[in-house]
């Protein structure tokens, strides 16, 4: 008996200790200033900083992003923002705006089928905290829309140029594309030499790639989806069968994948140009491929919640996404920029081709709308895949 | 000797407690215990049962009351069955070896002579500090088939042994790993708190060890071993993160990745994978109800307060060997494993081919683990980790014992459905769980959602199943004619149950309170629906930086640190309570 209260004690010590860790967290500012300067040095590294003028409206590298009012409203207030992006690029995007910007940025990242389903259901029960709402998938982008999640928006200081852009406008301006995923293959570089490497789509079909390659099936994300309707629609119409003679390894997600084609588990396979750039740059031995005959790309939402119509700093985050200086961030990171009307800035050494060229083949949402069950399921039967 | 022993002493009291009449403390516990575990576990169950067969997710704002029994043509697909086949195979067998570890560990940790037991308890104990996700990864990064460190290493040594975690068996294995705690900490309760009269018994009248052990030890600690087995199936059932590490690339499909890819589906196949959760809480429900068939019949009392001094059984010339394979479970269990990320976290390329490039200068830098530490964001989801995994282990224990007490020793109405709703969430797969929690705490009237208190109160409908089976265990092996007697010398019921009963249960309640712990500290898939940037825990952050694949060192540092902490918090109860 007299051992109980020991027992508690020992719960007691640990809830001390908790809060202990807890208090030095969070008493730890300083820490947190750190945190974000590295965070920032990490973004600069990928891209060089824009020139800043906050004097009158934020200015950046000469383009007018938020006038005086916006502005001062905005670093007065924080952004809420959901993001189903990737989570090294979210986290670099977030800090690349606060040190551009000077506004504060709360961000919270997900997959997106369950970022889908919070912010519907927030949305639902009127308690929806998000003021920017970023999402891989077009078709929850509209889901969001007739769930009354966005609001029109249409107060960018370059909304006219946007407007006059293909693909880029959705839903008379509930929500945009705020830039779109690429997606080609790439190879474990220290496994494969530069003379085998594949160079075009036609030689990942090579018999010497057989037991070697990975992929992700086609039924886990718009991306992978948007990569079967492109290989079908312009490499032939038997590049799955070919791919799936190859016996490649299948994967459910696309970090499972890159992380065995780091390891040499696999040699080389399909891969998304974001996420593979990143580890490359982390120091795994990976080596992208930009092939001249196409490169498939898929769609990324953004829109402004009701929530965040009411917020400065939601605003502004919008208009920082679609400025030059928001769009070549995204295009340095390895995504093609959703605007036209400036160049596709490099991502480190492989220059992606800019969203208006005919090389570049987007995965629309209608045809995610109309084609998507069917691509998907003829795709499981081409490679033998239950799902 | 029969094969179980009935002590009558505790069913006469039984009924000389028991009466028609219905008084209010018959009545008034239960009814809070329910209100609790309806508000807890039933809303949001019920939610899902509505989305299993409604047209359209029934998330706040979007009820529309459309029904349909159409969600279930889903069992019915050739992938579905195939899918089940496998998880089937792959859970039964898993079950059995991690069972056979499990209570070996703790038979051997809890009532033999072998050499340094403590330190088989912390093996018994110990898998559990790796979450799945990591496990399987780490098994991935030393077994898959091409660049698996372990290949690599016999490629070394000009060897060729077949060795691929991408297969059944290969899953099935770190299946049973990872699980067997959960069988050691039940068992290791109930065994080490066995009384010896029944043993001794045996003894004099002439049984050997092995007699005794077989017809009288083992038979006695059914109730706990069914409770794990049961436990165990459920988990490895609806596990996710092992088969899509393991699976998947071994082209091997489970019901988790099935419900994976339906909700992933565009559109979401939401209310289907809610239709095969209904199945499986109907599946888990029946098994549990069979369960309690069988232990009703008996008495399975081992604890009487009557001079717990147990004989230890000698192993003989086994001793060794026994201990020996002790320390290859721990080889295969912790060490590999953690030595795998602690390689993956200093190597400076993840391509190898041959184990000496490590040693090469520059092979080997630890400087993410510096990083990890200094970052204020470790630091803050480390703190919110622990007060959510320490706060919710100490409720869930708390509730647990509150409804096994209702449930096994009291005649109050409604227990059996008290003991029906506990097993509920085992039933739901995480994912979709998660999903009733988000759209119940949206709607409550109470301001929870988006504090870390809505985390513990998700952990708590979460590991309810987990903590009931837990203090089940120990409460059925405890005898009750101590309460009762404080209870006839004057003290109150209150009383006697905290003076008298839960001092008996304190390793059964320490046990819980540790697994509890264990699981809230690796939680993942609830607080991904319930997170925001100010409540991130740590199992989202190292899930996070996992997310970013190809270049693991900074996830394999944190999983490495991570093994850590889970260690001094399942270590600091056991040493400040003197065990």
């Amino acid at each position: 008996m007299k051992n109980v209260p020991r027992t508690y004690v020992a719960l007691a010590t640990i809830g001390v200790l908790a809060l202990s860790a807890c208090g030095s967290a969070s008493a730890g500012n300083p820490g947190a200033t750190a945190k974000a300067a590295n965070a920032a040095a990490v973004a600069t590294d990928i891209l060089k900083m824009p020139t800043i003028d906050d004097s009158n409206g934020l200015v950046l590298d000469g383009e007018l992003v938020a006038d005086k009012a916006l502005l001062e409203a905005a670093r007065a207030d924080k952004v809420v923002w959901y993001t189903g992006s990737g989570a090294e690029s979210a986290k670099l995007t977030a800090a690349r705006f606060e040190a551009e910007t000077g506004v504060k940025v709360e961000m919270t990242r997900m997959p997106s089928g369950k970022l889908n389903e919070r912010v519907l259901s927030e949305a639902g029960a009127g308690r929806l905290s998000a003021g920017v709402v970023t999402i891989t998938d077009p078709t929850m982008a509209d889901g969001m829309t007739d769930g009354k999640v966005f609001t029109t928006y249409t107060e960018m200081p370059f909304q006219k140029q946007l407007e006059g852009m293909k693909n880029v406008v959705w839903r008379d301006g509930a929500y945009y594309t705020s830039y779109y995923s690429a997606y080609a293959f790439a190879y474990n570089s220290k496994a494969v030499k530069p003379e085998d490497a594949p160079k075009k789509w036609a030689d990942l079909l090579d018999e010497k790639w057989k037991n070697k390659l990975g992929i992700v099936n086609a039924g886990a994300g718009g991306t992978v989806q948007g990569l079967a309707a492109f290989q079908e629609d312009h490499l032939g119409k038997d590049y799955w069968a070919k791919l799936a003679a190859l016996k490649p390894r299948i994967f459910d997600t696309t970090s499972v994948q890159l992380e065995a084609m780091a390891r040499g588990e696999i040699l080389a396979g399909t891969a998304g140009f974001n996420s593979t750039y990143g580890a490359e740059k982390s120091g795994a031995p990976v080596k992208l491929v930009v092939p001249d005959d196409g490169i498939s790309g898929t769609f990324n939402m953004q829109g402004l919640t009701t929530t965040g119509s009411k917020s400065a700093a939601a605003k502004l985050f919008m208009n920082w996404t679609w400025s030059k200086a928001g769009q070549n961030f995204a295009a340095a990171q390895g995504f093609v920029a959703a605007r036209t009307d400036i160049d596709q800035v490099p991502t480190g050494e492989y220059q992606l081709p800019k969203a208006s060229d005919p090389s570049f083949i987007v995965y629309t949402p209608d045809e995610a709308r109309t084609r998507g069950t069917d691509i998907v399921s003829r795709w499981n039967k081409t490679f033998n895949f239950s799902g | 000797m029969t094969e179980l022993v009935a002590s009558p002493g505790a069913r006469k009291s039984h009924r000389a407690k028991g009466g028609p009449r219905l008084r209010p403390a018959r009545v008034v516990p239960s009814i809070v215990v329910l209100a609790v575990l309806a508000v807890l576990i039933l809303v949001p169950a019920a939610l899902v049962a509505l989305a299993s067969v409604s047209s359209d997710v029934p998330r706040p704002g979007n009820v529309t009351g459309d029904l349909t029994w159409g969600n279930f043509g889903v069992l019915a697909e050739t992938g579905t069955r195939q899918a089940m086949t496998n998880s089937l195979v792959i859970s039964v067998v898993a079950t059995i070896l991690a069972c056979a570890i499990g209570a070996g560990l703790a038979f051997l940790a809890a009532r033999t002579d072998i050499h340094v037991p403590k330190f088989v308890y912390l093996v018994g104990l110990m898998p559990m500090f790796l979450p799945s996700y990591v496990g399987a990864l780490a098994w991935s990064l030393l077994g898959s088939p091409n660049s698996g460190l372990l290949n690599i290493l016999q490629r070394d040594l000009g060897l060729d042994l077949p060795l691929n975690t991408y297969s059944i068996p290969g899953m099935i294995f770190v299946f049973a790993i990872y699980y067997a705690p959960y069988t050691f900490l039940l068992m290791h309760g109930s065994m080490s708190m066995m009384g010896p009269d029944l043993e001794e018994a045996a003894r004099v009248h002439g049984a050997s060890t092995r007699r005794m052990l077989f017809r009288v030890s083992f038979p006695l600690a059914m109730p706990a071993l069914i409770g794990a087995a049961i436990l165990t199936f459920v988990l490895i059932f609806e596990n996710f993160p092992v088969a899509q590490v393991l699976g998947s690339p071994g082209g091997i499909d489970t019901l988790p990745t099935l419900i994976f890819r339906l909700l992933n589906a565009t559109p979401s196949r939401g209310t289907e994978s809610a239709a095969i959760s209904v199945v499986l809480v109907a599946v888990v429900i029946l098994v549990t109800w069979l369960q309690k068939r069988f232990l009703a019949k008996r008495s399975f009392t081992t604890i009487t307060g009557k001079g717990v001094r147990q004989k230890k059984v000698a192993l003989g010339r086994a001793r060794l060997p026994i201990f020996l394979l002790v320390i290859g479970f721990f080889l295969v269990s912790l060490v590999l494993p953690v030595l795998a990320l602690v390689v993956v976290s200093g190597q400076t390329s993840p391509y190898m081919t041959s184990l000496s490039e490590l040693f090469a200068p520059g092979g080997l830098e630890f400087g993410s683990y510096a990083d990890v530490v200094a970052s204020d964001t470790f630091r803050s989801v480390t703190g919110n980790s622990v007060i959510v995994s320490v706060v919710a282990a100490a409720s869930g224990t708390a509730i647990a014992f509150i409804s096994a007490y209702i449930v096994y020793r009291s005649k109050s109405v409604g227990r059996t459905v008290i003991e029906g709703v506990s097993m509920v969430p085992l039933a739901i797969p995480a994912v979709v769980l998660g999903m009733g929690l988000l759209w119940t705490w949206l709607v409550m009237p109470v301001p929870l959602y988006g504090t870390l208190a809505v985390l513990v109160v998700a952990f708590l409908a979460v590991q309810t199943s987990q903590g009931f089976r837990g203090i089940a265990a120990s409460i059925l092996a405890t005898d009750r004619d101590l309460e009762d007697s404080a209870v006839m010398l004057g003290a109150s019921r209150i009383r006697a149950i905290t003076a008298v009963t839960v001092p008996l249960m304190k390793a059964g309640l320490l046990s819980t309170f540790v697994l509890l712990l264990m699981l809230s500290m690796r939680e993942l898939t609830v607080p991904l629906y319930l997170y925001t940037s100010d409540t991130k825990i740590l199992s989202i952050a190292i899930y996070d930086a996992f997310e970013n694949g190809g270049a693991l060192r900074q996830a394999a540092a944190m999983s490495v640190i991570y093994v850590v902490i889970m260690f001094v918090l399942s270590y600091l109860p056991r040493v400040r309570s003197g065990r």
